[in-house]
């Protein structure tokens, strides 16, 4: 089963670009790209961290396909 | 991506650049032991090569290095094409050297029945086995290559 994230939606909403946030979560920019496009599942520490620079629980970022909030 | 790419090209040259060198020198042993005589002599330019190109790859990789690495972990620890500059670079590169490994499975068994043509060969090809094990190095460095690249664009 695949993790979906709405870190995109996130990161417009705080006016982050991918850079910006790449830097704020120390990963390349492309990670980001990954993240976003949803073909790349991150790891806990990475989530962890982007949950802290986007204000928002892990719960609310991550979510299983098929679960959209 | 850029970097692994050069490094992957890279290495291939040096790989084939050794296996150049070492025929060079085997050939020069053969004509020893044949002659029966202490006469060794060498071609000086697929060293000089060698030296020069192996030297360059040395520095372009010393430059493009981690710098989280220390140079004796650069030195001796990691392979050049090894990229780790985050967690998902390090999860690409686990992928690449995975599918590199199982390349050798599959290239080592095969280019070893290919040994059976070296009797047939020693005379037109004695440095035959050399390159044998040339192409097995650079089949896994080209497929770690291809794989990270691969991977890195998904």
């Amino acid at each position: 089963m695949a993790i979906r994230n709405r870190v995109k939606e996130l990161r417009a909403r705080h006016g982050l670009t991918q850079g910006d946030l790449a830097e704020k979560v120390g990963v390349t920019r492309q990670t980001i790209v990954s993240l976003e496009k949803g073909s790349y599942t991150p790891s806990l520490l990475l989530a962890m961290n982007l949950s802290d620079v986007l204000g928002e629980q892990i719960e609310d970022i991550f979510y299983r396909e098929g679960e959209e909030q | 991506m850029k970097r692994i790419v050069t490094e992957t090209v890279l290495s291939v040259i040096v790989y084939t650049l050794i296996a150049v060198v070492v025929s060079s020198v085997y050939l020069s042993f053969v004509d020893v032991v044949e002659t029966g005589g202490f006469e060794i002599t060498f071609n000086l330019i697929p060293w000089v090569i060698l030296i020069l190109f192996g030297t360059l790859h040395m520095i372009y990789s010393f430059k493009t290095r981690n710098r989280n690495k220390g140079f004796l972990t650069w030195a001796f620890m990691s392979m050049t094409e090894y990229a780790e500059g985050d967690e998902r670079e390090a999860v690409i590169t686990n992928k690449a050297t995975r599918a590199a490994y199982t390349t050798y499975g599959i290239t080592i068994p095969i280019f070893m029945c290919f040994m059976v043509f070296h009797p047939l060969l020693s005379s037109t090809f004695p440095t035959y086995p050399i390159y044998l094990l040339t192409a097995i190095i650079n089949i896994s460095t080209i497929v770690y290559g291809v794989t990270w690249v691969r991977e890195y664009r998904k």
